[in-house]
């Protein structure tokens, strides 16, 4: 309880402050360290290594050159601000390369909602001045991530991501541009990269019949579930950021809402996804954490459309009737 | 039996196929009587509305799976000689003037079945016994539910509607492993006790006799493929969209609803690492 107050009184004061000195967050990353215990002698053990610390400098100072090397992809004043929220579980290696693209979009601001991080995904991070920081020691989820960094964002565009996978701004840009037309929710599109049907991978079916039950089957497998994909203000504040940590059921509020949701951009997530435990193979915990996601979103949208007036049981087998008859008079 | 696919994509091969040589009928050596057994074992129901040119086949198919063996035609809107046909092929048939409507001979031909087997099959369906056994055996040695192990195309990237509800359903019933075979599809065979379990009213709505099966931990699984989907006769369509495809994706949502009523909000799904109370 203790430690995750000061977290998120870390995450406030250097929230909007992007000259925070280097002095002030070496001295919070140390008491940090001093709280965080058993998974700190682990981050202290890995620094220890020369190899790594060597790697991990020479990437830092590469991408601050590169950065001011590369071009900018500035969204257009006039249509809002925007703020990139970034949900990362020990992303170490792809946090900085995936920061540096998202600064070229030149945002608002940056929330980095850490979570459960053993390694040196922190430290990683603060080296871009401009980001807000979120350090939850447990693992808390990363749909509970983004939940988070929603509440505290401020734009009026939203970009949601993952640190695990480094985003060309190129691509990221469609979904920034998609909000700053009007689309409300607007979606990362997967369905050129779907095997057949018959070898498709149970959260991909779900997404597919969510869509379908919303009327939405233009969507295909596009999802919530899948980052990245950009919300207006708007948006967020019909579907609730707290209902972002079940993003089927915030798809289905959007939709059932009456928002504008829309395929943006395709990024494939699927090649570039970091295999780890847990989310490879048949039946793993991602696909039942997905499922079950699913599952609270049908609950949901069958209870508004029992509300909205359902076939009864009489009718519904005259219906049936009449369809008999009319089929067989051929 | 499994014809094996000699490529995973051959174009035009239905225009390009005479004659359907799926099926190779097996001659039992006595042929069996064209009457219902007294005491049947296996009653086959079958469903039938303006079938006369295929019901006798139907029923000389129907004969051999066991017997001991019953036929129940449930005759029903039909303006043809279907009733008089399976009448002469020894078929107790039950006559409804007017349609019963989609799946509901089903119920109807449950309610008078006496076997301890029921076999489900349809007047439009020519299926040779050998092909039918299967379903039989499965339930005879313990199965609850001896489902067709049909899927429909899975091809395509996006699957007809229906497809993707029955592959929704058993995703949601923890039942995966079944993809798309389902109580929707015939031929299937159930036993006594399943009709007790579920009512012979549930079966005309057979995705939520489905679900229902699974959750009340029937023993259901996928015996033998019978490829209905190239068996079936085409259908009015109204402007390419078949209406009977809503009253079907209706009953599939409704299956869905009581498995989620059942089992839980999450469908028995947990939520991982997920801390929901870090957001207020």
């Amino acid at each position: 309880m203790m430690e995750q107050r000061e977290v998120s009184v870390s995450g406030h004061t250097s929230s909007g402050r992007p000259a925070a000195g280097s002095g002030s967050s070496k001295g919070r990353a140390a008491r940090r360290r001093a709280v965080r215990g058993p998974a700190a002698k682990r981050s202290a053990r890995r620094r220890s290594r020369p190899a790594a610390a060597a790697r991990g400098l020479s990437r830092s100072k590469r991408q601050r050159k590169s950065a001011s090397g590369q071009a900018a992809l500035p969204f257009p004043a006039g249509q809002g601000s925007l703020s990139v929220i970034i949900s990362a579980r020990n992303e170490e290696q792809t946090l900085p390369k995936l920061l540096e693209q998202v600064m070229r979009l030149k945002p608002q601001e940056i929330i980095v909602v850490l979570n459960g991080c053993s390694d040196r995904s922190f430290q990683r991070t603060r080296l871009c001045r401009q980001a807000t920081v979120i350090y939850i020691p447990e693992s808390a989820g990363h749909d509970v991530g983004r939940s988070v960094g929603a509440k505290l964002s401020r734009g009026d565009l939203l970009l949601f991501l993952d640190g695990d996978m480094v985003i060309p701004a190129g691509q990221l840009f469609s979904f920034v541009e998609a909000a700053g037309r009007g689309v409300d929710v607007a979606l990362n599109d997967l369905d050129p990269l779907l095997p057949p049907f018959g070898l498709s991978d149970a959260v991909t079916r779900c997404k597919l019949y969510l869509n379908q039950v919303l009327g939405r089957s233009d969507l295909g497998a596009s999802s919530m579930t899948a980052v990245p994909h950009a919300l207006s203000r708007r948006a967020l504040e019909q579907i609730g950021y707290r209902e972002l940590m079940v993003p089927p059921k915030a798809l289905a509020l959007s939709i059932m809402g009456g928002l504008r949701v829309e395929k943006a951009g395709m990024v494939n997530v699927i090649k570039h996804n970091r295999l780890r435990q847990g989310n490879t193979g048949a039946g793993n915990a991602m696909e039942q954490l997905i499922a079950g996601d699913h599952a609270e979103a049908l609950v949901w949208v069958i209870a508004q459309q029992r509300t909205r007036g359902q076939l009864s049981v009489e009718s519904l087998l005259e219906h049936r009737r009449q369809i008999a008859a009319w089929r067989n008079a051929l | 039996m499994k014809r094996k696919r000699t490529s995973a994509r051959r174009p035009g091969r239905r225009a390009a196929r005479t004659r359907r040589t799926m099926i190779v009928p097996v001659r039992p050596a006595v042929p069996p009587p064209a009457v219902n057994h007294p005491e049947p074992y296996v009653s086959v129901i079958i469903p039938a509305m303006n079938e006369a040119t295929t019901i006798a086949a139907v029923i000389a198919g129907a004969r051999g799976v066991h017997s001991r063996c019953e036929v129940i035609v449930i005759v029903n809107g039909s303006a043809d000689r279907t009733a008089d046909i399976a009448r002469s092929s020894g078929a107790n048939v039950i006559m409804y003037e007017q349609p019963l409507g989609h799946d509901v001979g089903r119920s109807v031909g449950a309610a008078a079945a006496k076997g301890e087997i029921l076999l489900f099959t349809d007047g439009d369906l020519v299926i040779p016994a050998s092909q039918l056994r299967p379903f039989v055996t499965a339930v005879s040695s313990g199965a609850d539910i001896a489902l067709n192990d049909y899927s429909g195309p899975v091809r395509s990237r996006f699957p007809h509607p229906v497809v993707l509800s029955k592959h929704a359903l058993n995703l949601l019933l923890g039942r995966p492993d079944l993809k798309g075979c389902s109580l929707t599809a015939v031929p299937h065979a159930i036993n006594r006790r399943t009709l007790n379990v579920l009512g012979s009213g549930l079966l005309s709505r057979p995705p939520l006799a489905h679900a229902q099966a699974v959750l009340d931990g029937l023993l259901v699984t996928a015996v033998h493929n019978v490829p209905v989907g190239k068996m079936n006769a085409a259908r009015r369509k109204m402007s390419g969209n078949d209406p009977l495809q809503q009253v079907i994706l209706t009953d599939h949502l409704d299956a869905v609803a009581m498995v989620l009523e059942r089992r839980g909000g999450r469908a028995g799904f947990g939520d991982g690492t997920r801390r929901r109370e870090i957001v207020r």
